[in-house]
């Protein structure tokens, strides 16, 4: 255990030596008997535990048998087969494929905005003014 | 969980009676709101419910595995959720008991409390639920890191950052001379 480390231990887990991961707890113990410096880390995370503990709980536990009255219903109710994995949640990596496919689709919306601006309708001068002075000269016409 | 597999529903309500106190403080915890916190709970219930014909504990780990699960299950629903703003919530319901290593939180005062929810509300979601586990539920660092899905390394550095914005947060009460040593929390 080096004093690199002790104060590792203490800033993830705090004061308490049960928080402790359990591999490394006796080498942190024995620690701290021959390092005395390292209790004034440890008063520090104290006072940070005690704070934890006032952390304060907005919940109270539902009634068990309004639980257990739903589960029975939500248990006639599920189709047969009905189960759900639940493998912790993990980002996918990001791969060459996934960069490539980003870049394509960059590519693709460029084009798009090219053709887009380049668009033969604007250049025939077919807009709205001249179908009316069109219009108009019919009308006078009659 | 076999008993709860078979439909027996009597099975099903020890399971609750003993799972759901801590599983509500959890959920509480992390969600910060009464109502989510239930629903959390209920709705990892019902998965258990659904799951458990299918369910096959490895050898002699039982229990331990089936919590080790079920927190999971809770952790994971938690963080689905939306984040919601909750300082009402807090602040208006009381303490529960908990099992928990929290003598404290009999002699916080209410000012205490606010201080600290405000500033946990402030937490990302999983550093918030890395330090719930880790602090309140009595659990090894790698029962934490397997139910939150991070390596050991991962989890340390989650309550690391977690633990420095509290301290932060808070410097005023947990500088020294204040907090449990003076009387900060009473």
């Amino acid at each position: 255990m080096t004093p690199v480390r002790f104060a590792e231990l203490v800033d993830a887990y705090g004061a308490d030596p049960r928080r402790w991961p359990e591999a490394e707890r006796e080498a942190a113990l024995a620690f701290l008997e021959r390092a005395p410096e390292a209790r004034t880390t440890l008063e520090a995370a104290r006072r940070l535990d005690a704070l934890i503990d006032a952390w304060p709980l907005p919940a109270a536990a539902p009634d068990p048998a309004h639980l257990t009255a739903r589960a029975a219903r939500a248990a006639q109710e599920a189709p047969a087969g009905n189960v759900v994995p639940f493998a912790p949640r993990r980002k996918p990596p990001v791969t060459l494929m996934a960069w490539a496919r980003a870049g394509a689709l960059a590519a693709a919306g460029i084009c798009g905005l090219v053709i887009g601006m380049s668009d033969p309708t604007v250049t025939n001068n077919v807009n709205g003014l001249d179908v009316y002075d069109v219009a108009q000269v019919e009308d006078a016409s009659w | 969980m076999a008993a709860v597999g078979r439909g027996d529903q009597r099975a099903f309500a020890r399971l609750v009676e003993r799972h759901s106190r801590r599983a509500t403080a959890l959920a509480g915890r992390i969600t910060l709101n009464r109502a989510d916190a239930e629903e959390v709970v209920q709705e990892a219930f019902m998965r258990v419910w659904v799951k458990a014909p299918n369910w096959r504990p490895q050898a002699a780990a039982g229990d331990a595995l089936f919590a080790t699960w079920f927190r999971r299950v809770v952790v994971n629903l938690c963080i689905d959720r939306r984040r919601r703003p909750v300082s009402e919530d807090i602040e208006s319901v009381p303490e529960i008991a908990d099992d928990a290593p929290a003598a404290l939180d009999a002699i916080a005062s209410d000012e205490t409390r606010k201080r600290v929810g405000d500033a946990v509300a402030e937490l990302p979601e999983r550093q918030r639920a890395a330090l719930a586990l880790c602090h309140f539920e009595g659990i090894s660092n790698i029962a934490a890191a397997d139910i939150l899905g991070v390596t050991v390394g991962a989890l340390e550095s989650l309550l690391v950052r977690a633990r420095r914005q509290l301290k932060n947060s808070l410097a005023d009460l947990a500088g020294e001379g204040s907090a449990a040593k003076s009387g900060g929390l009473r």
